[in-house]
Order: C-alpha cells, then sequence, then structure tokens
C-alpha cells in the first residue's frame, strides 16, 4: 500500500503554488508557532501557509517540531495567563540567537479581548521581539513576507 | 394503547411540570429547591433535552429543549451557593456543572464530576463571574501536573501532549497511558485559550458586540454571528426578509465548506497521504481568496448583523463559486477513495456509539456520524427542507465522519450554486433596517454551525448586554472525546482526534 501511495504521490503530488515564490538559498529560519487565547484565526492561516497552495522551502522557513531547534518563537493571540509558564518554558528550550515574531492584533494587543482576569495585556517585547504581522487575521502572504523580511530584507523590499 | 398513551404523557411530564413555574420573561421559569428536586427526579423518566446552564448573580440558568428545538429555561436559586447537580440524569450537564464552578463558585451537589474546566489556578482571582469572587490562590501550583492515579494503574507508558505543541493547533493537554500499543486511558485538559469572553460581553453595548462576537471562533465566526443575530432579532420581534436569509445561508455553507476542507486536510495529514491532504489545502485557499475578493474578509468576519446580512462586490462572477475549487474537492475525494484499503483501516477507529451521542447531546456532523438524526437547519428560517441531504453514514467511527464530511462538501456546493442560480439575483431591493441602540429584551437564536447547534441567550436593557449565554457544541464534544480513546491504538489518536476538529476556542469562550 505504502508504494502506491509513494506512486500516486508522484503522479497527482505537485501541485503549483498559488504565488511566486522568495527564494532564499543558503539561510533558513527554524520557527516554533505557539497559539495563545486567539480565535485560531492566526494560528490557522500560519497553519495555511505550510500547506501546498505557498511554497515556502524555497523560502528558507522551516517550521520545526520542538523549540529545542527553533530560532524563532511565532506567538499568535492574546497573552493568556494559563500560557505564559509554558511560553517560559518553551522559550529557555530555544538556543541563542532567538526571537519573537507576533501575528496578529491579538499577539500585538490591538485586539478586542479586553484584559480581565484571564487575559494579560503584556509586551513580550524587548530586545528578542523582533517583528510583528499586523491584521485580523493577516492572510499567509502577509506572514510570509514578514518572515521572508528577516532572512532577506531586499526580496521584500527591493531598494529603490 | 392506555399504556404508551400513559407512557407519553408521562414523556411531556417535565416541560408540563416546567411551565408550571413563575414566568420570568420570554422563556423563563423559576422553580423553588423543591420543586428542582422533584424535576431532577422526574428527568430520568423524560425525554427533555439538555441544552446548557450558567450562573447569574444568585440564580442557575438552564436551558432544555422541548421536542428538541424549542428552548424552555429553568431559573432556580443556589442557596448557600449550592443547587443540585443535573449531571445525573442528563450527562451532557456535567461539563457546565464545572464551568460554573470555575467561573461563579457555585457547585453542583451529586454533581459527576467538578475538576476545573477552564481554571488552570493561574488566574488572578477564583471564581472572577461571582459577586464576591475569590482571592487568588497563590498556593496552587499548575493543576493539569497533578498526576492523576488511574493514569498509572496497568500503564507501561505515560504519553503527554502539551498545549504548546506544533501539532496541537488548539491549546490543550493530552495524556494518554498506553500498554503496549493500546491506549488504557486518555485525559484532556482546557482553559488554556479561555479568554474571559463572558466577562467582556457583560455590560457592553450591544452594537459593539459584533466584532467580537466575530471573532469567537475564526472557523465558526459566521454561525456565531448569525445566531447572535437571531437572537437581537428575536428580542426586537423582527423577522428579516427572505433575500437576507438566503445571504447567510451562502456565508453559513462558505464557512462549511472552509472548515471541512480544512479537518480533511489534517485527517489526511494524519494518515500521511500527503496527495489528498495537499488538495484540500489547495481547495482552501482558493476559497479563502474567493471570500476576500468578494465579501472583503479570508474568515468572513463581520458579516452579519441583525436584520442585515453582508453583500458580496456585485461582479457577473460572483454568482458562481470558482469550478476549481468544486473540482479539486471531488478529485480529492476520489483519490482518497482509490486508495486501497484505506477506508477499511478508518472503520470502528475511535467509534461514538448513538447512545452516546445522544447522551452527551452530541450534535453536528459527529453527532450525525453516529446516527442521531439531529440537524438544526430544519429549523432555521434561513433553509428549505429540500436542500438538506439525509446522511447514509451513521456507524459512529472515523470513516463516517470522513464521508460525512465528503457528503456535507458536495450539499453545501449544491446550496450556494441553486441559491446563485435561482435566488440570491431576486433581491436587490433596500432592506428595513433595525435599530439596536436601545433595545429592552431577552432573545434566542441558533445556528447550525461547523461543529453543531450554536444557541445564544441575550438579556439587553437600553442596549446594553445584562446576561449572555453562548451555547458552542465543542464544549460536548471535547468532554467526551477522551472516552473514544480507551482501547484504541496509539498511532490512531491523531488521526480520532482530527476526525472530531475540535478547536478549543469553542471549548473554551
Amino acid at each position: 500500500m505504502s508504494v502506491l501511495r509513494v506512486l500516486k504521490d508522484s503522479l497527482f503530488g505537485n501541485l503549483r503554488p498559488l504565488d511566486k515564490a522568495y527564494i532564499c538559498k543558503g539561510k533558513l529560519l527554524n520557527i516554533w508557532p505557539v497559539a495563545c487565547g486567539d480565535c485560531n484565526g492566526c494560528i490557522l492561516e500560519v497553519q495555511a501557509l505550510q500547506g501546498a497552495a505557498y511554497d515556502i522551502k524555497r523560502s528558507g522557513l522551516c517550521f520545526v517540531d520542538h523549540p529545542a531547534i527553533a530560532n524563532i518563537m511565532l506567538l499568535t493571540g492574546v497573552m493568556n495567563r494559563t500560557m505564559i509558564p509554558f511560553i517560559e518554558e518553551n522559550w529557555c528550550l530555544m538556543p541563542s540567537p532567538k526571537a519573537f515574531v507576533m501575528v496578529g492584533e491579538c499577539a500585538l494587543q490591538k485586539s478586542l479581548f479586553e484584559e480581565n482576569y484571564s487575559v494579560l495585556k503584556k509586551n513580550l517585547g524587548g530586545d528578542e521581539y523582533v517583528v510583528d504581522v499586523e491584521g485580523c487575521p493577516p492572510s499567509p502572504q502577509q506572514i510570509l513576507k514578514e518572515l521572508v523580511s528577516l532572512l532577506a530584507p531586499s526580496l521584500v523590499h527591493p531598494p529603490q | 394503547m392506555t399504556e404508551s398513551f400513559h407512557s407519553s404523557f408521562q414523556k411531556n411530564n417535565c416541560a408540563n411540570f416546567i411551565r408550571q413555574g413563575e414566568q420570568e420573561g420570554k422563556y423563563f421559569f423559576r422553580l423553588d429547591e423543591q420543586k428542582w428536586h422533584s424535576l431532577v427526579e422526574q428527568l430520568k423518566e423524560d425525554t427533555l433535552v439538555f441544552l446548557g446552564m450558567w450562573a447569574d448573580k444568585e440564580d442557575i440558568n438552564i436551558l432544555f429543549l422541548e421536542g428538541g428545538f424549542r428552548p424552555l429555561g429553568v431559573k432556580i436559586t443556589a442557596s448557600v451557593d449550592r443547587y443540585l447537580a443535573v449531571s445525573s440524569v442528563r450527562p451532557s450537564a456535567e461539563v457546565y456543572e464545572r464551568i460554573i464552578l470555575d467561573l461563579w463558585g457555585k457547585e453542583a451537589m451529586n454533581a459527576i464530576n467538578l475538576y476545573p474546566w477552564l481554571d488552570r489556578g493561574v488566574w488572578n482571582c477564583t471564581w472572577p463571574l461571582s459577586a464576591r469572587p475569590g482571592p487568588k490562590n497563590e498556593q496552587s501550583d499548575f493543576k493539569d501536573f497533578d498526576q492523576n492515579a488511574a493514569l498509572f494503574q496497568n500503564s507501561e507508558e505515560i504519553a503527554i501532549i502539551s498545549p504548546v505543541s506544533d501539532r496541537n493547533l488548539s491549546p490543550a493537554l493530552w495524556r494518554f497511558s498506553i500498554k503496549g500499543e493500546k491506549i488504557i486511558h486518555a485525559e484532556s485538559f482546557y482553559g488554556y485559550t479561555h479568554r474571559g469572553i463572558i466577562a467582556n460581553l457583560h455590560q457592553k453595548p450591544l452594537i459593539k458586540a459584533f466584532s467580537l462576537i466575530s471573532r469567537i471562533n475564526a472557523l465558526d465566526s459566521i454561525s456565531h454571528q448569525s445566531a447572535f443575530a437571531h437572537a437581537i432579532e428575536d428580542m426586537a420581534g423582527f423577522v428579516p426578509e427572505t433575500g437576507i436569509l438566503r445571504k447567510r445561508v451562502i456565508l453559513i455553507e462558505l464557512m462549511r465548506l472552509n472548515a471541512h476542507t480544512l479537518h480533511l486536510s489534517l485527517i489526511f495529514r494524519a494518515l500521511g497521504i500527503k496527495v489528498v491532504a495537499a488538495r484540500y489545502e489547495y481547495a482552501r485557499e482558493l476559497l479563502m481568496r474567493w471570500c476576500l475578493h468578494y465579501y472583503g474578509h479570508r474568515w468572513l468576519m463581520d458579516c452579519i448583523y441583525p436584520g442585515l446580512s453582508c453583500d458580496p462586490v456585485i461582479e457577473e462572477s460572483v454568482y458562481k463559486l470558482p469550478k476549481e475549487i468544486q473540482d479539486i474537492c471531488f478529485e480529492a475525494q476520489h483519490l482518497s477513495e482509490s486508495i486501497p484499503g484505506l477506508f477499511e483501516n478508518l472503520r470502528d477507529v475511535g467509534v461514538l456509539d448513538m447512545n452516546h451521542a445522544i447522551q452527551y447531546d452530541i450534535s453536528g456532523y459527529i453527532g450525525r456520524a453516529s446516527g442521531r438524526d439531529y440537524d438544526i437547519r430544519r429549523y432555521m428560517p434561513e433553509y428549505r427542507l429540500e436542500w438538506l441531504v439525509p446522511s447514509n453514514f451513521k456507524d459512529g467511527d472515523v470513516l463516517a465522519r470522513t464521508q460525512i464530511r465528503f457528503q456535507e462538501i458536495c450539499n453545501s456546493f449544491n446550496i450556494i450554486d441553486q441559491i446563485f442560480q435561482h435566488e440570491v439575483q431576486e433581491y436587490h431591493h433596500p432592506q428595513k433596517a433595525l435599530s439596536i441602540e436601545n433595545l429592552t429584551g431577552e432573545g434566542i437564536g441558533v445556528c447550525e454551525g461547523v461543529q453543531g447547534d450554536i444557541w445564544y441567550y441575550v438579556k439587553a436593557v437600553n442596549g446594553i448586554i445584562e446576561d449572555i449565554f453562548i451555547h458552542d457544541p465543542a464544549v460536548k464534544q471535547a468532554m467526551i472525546l477522551p472516552k473514544l480513546m480507551q482501547n484504541q491504538l496509539w498511532s490512531d489518536q491523531l488521526v480520532i482526534r482530527a476526525s472530531f476538529g475540535i478547536l478549543s476556542t469553542g471549548a473554551d469562550l
């Protein structure tokens, strides 16, 4: 059965990406996405970015399975008191140099979710905070563009 | 004959008994403590469907569904913050009793389980929505790490899936005890994405609540908007025009397509069949881009208001979904059907039988896949009965849930096509507006979302929300899912979870 699957993959598997890919050779960004208190919109857009409609491998982006091999912690959603211990624990596991990327208005504390007993409007900020992606939720193209700008700014914002 | 007449009379007894209480508002009847005890006793013999419950100041509000669709409410006063549990006769109430204890500090006596559902011990107070919130529990460590003794008994291995995990799209903590290849015990904990929606909505003007309602659960955004709009319309005694209702159907079905393609892609990724998963991912992205182009938002947020529904950008091509989306979905389905042995492997995996589906009030495609013939679209004014296709898959396993998704994708395409071709073009005249700034009263609205029936109860005074209850079916589904994991192969847990498609935003609120 596995042989048949491989055969099917090779026959039918190639779908052309919907957008032109950013090609970054020799550079790699390992991303560890973490969903906090969002509506699932942002994290599903990040998930969509990993799907067949986008060709992120050639752009040097790699979503990893463990924080110990990640350079970037990608956060979506409002900061939640319950998630903070997990985020801190994962942040400690990440090797330096490392950075945060905030995706969506909730993560940027511009959302409609107000501060209360559970939600904490806290800026993780500091030197580690490198880029924010606005939008509610931002589209995968926006997320891709901002992440690629970390690797190769000239690709996303070509010099005039 | 007499006996059956007597038993059918008995079956309606609880609704009549509730109506003997003192009426408060449109839907609720107040029962004293003695009558509530008597009602709980009678519910053992009755078929009245439990919908949900919440607290408000000193009262506990319980909503039932008479005949499965007509709301009937009971108000009881929790003397010294305690009340008799209803979970002993309606197991689906367990989760609500746990939430009430977490948020309002009112304890259900005789409850099946009162372990915290939302409160993981790190909030800045206890019972945050109670009239007298308690202090923060400084002693508490993470409650999730209390190891359950049952987890260790007879097990060889313990597996934990953390809420912070790449594969966990919706944060929840899972713990499994495994013996050999089999899971012998599973438990899940939620509350990690709890945003205090109810607290945020209290005392908010109705008009400002819509954006927040749109963002409760992105994947079911339209259903939340529609149910909330219905509740406001019910409060105002306003009946939207047919054209508006039909436009809402298009939005609801677009959302259903979005969710089903997402979850099918996750199921096939979990099975390692990338060729099919890729097609669903591709089709979903095309669909979302189409939504962005014509409705201005990929997730269709902020599209439905009371008495109104967002109109698409009018171009000739708007009256047809791109054929490519439909073709890719059908191609993916045919590819999956042609993989030898695949469907046999999914048979009898993660079975939810009909009795449990009824007992735990599991609705949506999960309930239908278990043979529970419940689709609230039949009672929604938006829909025509002939649009809804009866389901033929009732085994309650992963295969049935997957095939129902295939079927619902076809059905959604047909519904959208029929409305575009035959109905929507007729409705372009200006619509009657509904003013909600100073609305007073209470209303209930419902919409069949992706996961099942979403209900809203809203009470407002001068346009300000005084009380609100949101019923998201994901809560009950999240409660039953660990029970299905027992005696399943460890290798199947990912596909079982994907087949349920629960997002914690619905279970946490």
